[in-house]
């Protein structure tokens, strides 16, 4: 009997000097695995266009029916996308999609993807719809570059488009 | 302190209302301070031990963790149930932690430090720490809330069967030492490990005559400090709370302070056991250096006994915490088979050793002819050959006991390794029927 006791002594004793697993959250962050499903980003080409060309065939795809596309045509003096169309509105309602990755599968041009940021908190239902100003990557941060924390790990981006156009 | 302001105002009532009221005030500062850090300091432990960090977000360190909860402890709901007896579930409380705090009043801090010194605080704190169960009791049946009374049950039975041993183990210490008074153990163990106070002329004051180095001291104080566990209802005895069983125990129905203070009395009551054990068994402030440190100058003297019973206290709460960190809970049965198969028979037979050792200590020594002690066998005193050297008398004294105390505490641990009456053909049928009891 005394033998255990010490031996479970020792072993707790043990564990107080080790370092604990802990990750401490907000300020530390754990970098997500490359094939992470988070958060979508609508890409560009590296000229700066945008990729999407409104085809809704995300929407199509999409199991929850997060995604709404409503297409526009595309002035032919400033032109949003190659092609004839574009997205004029692009919202996902980030309380119904279940980031599966659907859509992505189903873009003729790679331009949803879904990247790496999985902090979505929200205070009311309407903040929940990510409208296409927030999903869109700015021009300069294009498709073509690596995000900061793929480059801290030296890991390479999210799968690069198949079509050029 | 009443000597203190008597001393320089000379002695009036009005003085000691005033060296009163400012030991009170102390007393009510330092424990739930005490409470805070113990909380925290319990919390960071356990946590390490489970790979985890503990609350580090309030303060440096998570220090602050403990103010964090009190907010919310004062900012929550006071919630008494309809159909509780509500004055019994409102004073429940502070019948159960008031007693705890009388606790602190009769405890030496250190050298010097006692709030009220009084010639019986053995007994004292051994009368005023069974309140406390009463205060449990008042919980359980005042919320009218049958997890309550079957927690508080549980906690009643506990108490008062393990408050048992925990006497008869102070009363050997008090057998042995002659005296009651928290005060007097201190000096009482000044010296060297198991040879005490008896070369003081020829060594200095060591200050490590613990009484833990003894025989019946290592007895008395393993069984005193298992049954302060099982008291303060610390982990391997926590049943009246197990919080995987029976919702919260007797706190079932508290909520906001009136749980703060339940919680605040069961951890001072650790402490205030921790510290009468260090006191009576682990040397008090006895520590190399602090006897001289004391003749030199008191009064660092006496913040350095303080800070050295601190320390002791503070040790003994972290085995407790250590012990959390490792065993779990015993089943009711088992904890009260503990208390009266094992630690009683063993509190009984230390008790006999104490008197052993005392008479070997007492036997004829000095003038015979004086001595109340004068016993003699068909004309020859049968422990003469020791002489008066109460070295050679303690030497033989603690052969003697460490061979009883040995013996006892291996022929129970054997006796204990069975339930009763349980031979290997018994275990095999009860296997065969499913019904065998758990290693």
């Amino acid at each position: 009997m005394l033998g255990e006791i010490v031996k479970g002594l020792r072993t707790t004793f043990k564990y107080l000097f080790k370092k604990p697993v802990t990750v401490q959250y907000p300020e530390v962050k754990r970098p997500v695995r490359e094939r992470f499903r988070g958060r979508h980003e609508l890409k560009r080409f590296e000229n700066g266009m945008e990729r999407c060309i409104g085809c809704a065939l995300c929407a199509a795809a999409c199991p929850a029916d997060a995604i709404l596309v409503i297409p526009g045509e595309n002035d032919p003096a400033h032109p949003n996308s190659p092609g004839e169309r574009y997205a004029a509105t692009y919202e996902i309602n980030m309380l119904r999609c279940i980031f599966c990755g659907y859509c992505e599968d189903a873009c003729p041009t790679n331009a949803i993807v879904l990247e790496h940021q999985y902090e979505l908190a929200y205070y009311d239902r309407k903040s929940a719809i990510y409208t296409k100003e927030m999903l869109l990557v700015p021009p300069d941060k294009g498709h073509g570059e690596i995000p900061p924390i793929l480059q801290e790990l030296n890991r390479r981006p999210s799968p690069p488009a198949q079509i050029d156009l | 302190m009443l000597q203190f302001l008597e001393n320089i105002f000379g002695p009036s009532w009005i003085v000691s209302l005033i060296a009163f009221l400012i030991s009170t005030t102390v007393i009510l500062i330092v424990t739930p301070v005490t409470f805070m850090m113990m909380t925290w300091f319990e919390r960071r432990i356990v946590a390490r031990m489970q790979d985890r960090l503990g609350p580090n977000r309030v303060g440096p360190a998570g220090l602050l963790q403990a103010v964090a909860d009190g907010v919310k402890m004062f900012t929550k709901e006071n919630i008494t149930p309809r159909a509780a007896d509500k004055w019994v579930h409102l004073i429940a409380p502070l019948v159960a932690t008031g007693p705890v705090i009388f606790l602190f009043a009769v405890i030496p801090w250190g050298y010097g430090l006692s709030p009220v010194d009084i010639n019986v605080s053995v007994l004292f704190v051994i009368a005023v720490s069974s309140i406390s169960a009463v205060g449990l009791m008042m919980g359980g049946w005042g919320s009218n809330n049958k997890f309550a009374l079957l927690g508080a049950m549980r906690a009643v039975a506990q108490m008062v069967s393990y408050e048992i041993p925990a006497v008869i183990a102070l009363l050997s210490m008090v057998l042995f030492t002659g005296t009651m008074n928290l005060n007097k153990y201190t000096e009482l163990q000044g010296g060297l490990p198991i040879l005490g106070n008896t070369l003081k002329d020829v060594i200095p004051d060591l200050g490590l005559g613990w009484f833990v180095f003894t025989p019946i001291g290592l007895v008395g104080f393993m069984i005193f400090f298992i049954c302060i566990l099982s008291e303060g209802e610390r982990t391997p005895f926590d049943i009246p709370e197990a919080d995987s069983e029976i919702v919260a125990g007797y706190m079932t129905e508290y909520s906001g302070m009136k749980f703060a203070v339940f919680y605040m009395g069961q951890f001072l009551f650790n402490y205030a056991l921790s510290m009468v054990a260090s006191i009576i068994f682990l040397g008090g402030w006895n520590f190399p250096g602090i006897p001289q440190l004391i003749s030199i100058a008191p009064p660092i003297g006496a913040l350095a006994s303080a800070v050295v019973l601190g320390a002791k206290a503070w040790f003994l709460f972290f085995v407790m915490i250590w012990l959390r960190g490792a065993f779990p809970r015993l089943r009711m049965d088992q904890l009260m088979a503990f208390a009266w198969k094992f630690l009683l028979p063993l509190a009984l037979i230390n008790i006999l050793s104490a008197a052993l050792w005392l008479t070997i200590m007492l036997w004829c020594t000095g003038d015979c002819t004086q001595n109340p002690w004068v016993f003699t066998v068909g004309g020859i005193n049968p422990l003469g050959w020791l002489g008066n050297s109460p070295v050679l008398r303690q030497l033989v004294g603690f052969v003697l006991t460490a061979i009883i105390n040995a013996g006892a505490f291996f022929w129970l641990l054997n006796v204990n390794r069975r339930p009763a009456g349980e031979t290997p053909a018994d275990l095999a049928r009860d296997q065969a029927f499913g019904t065998a009891s758990l290693p």
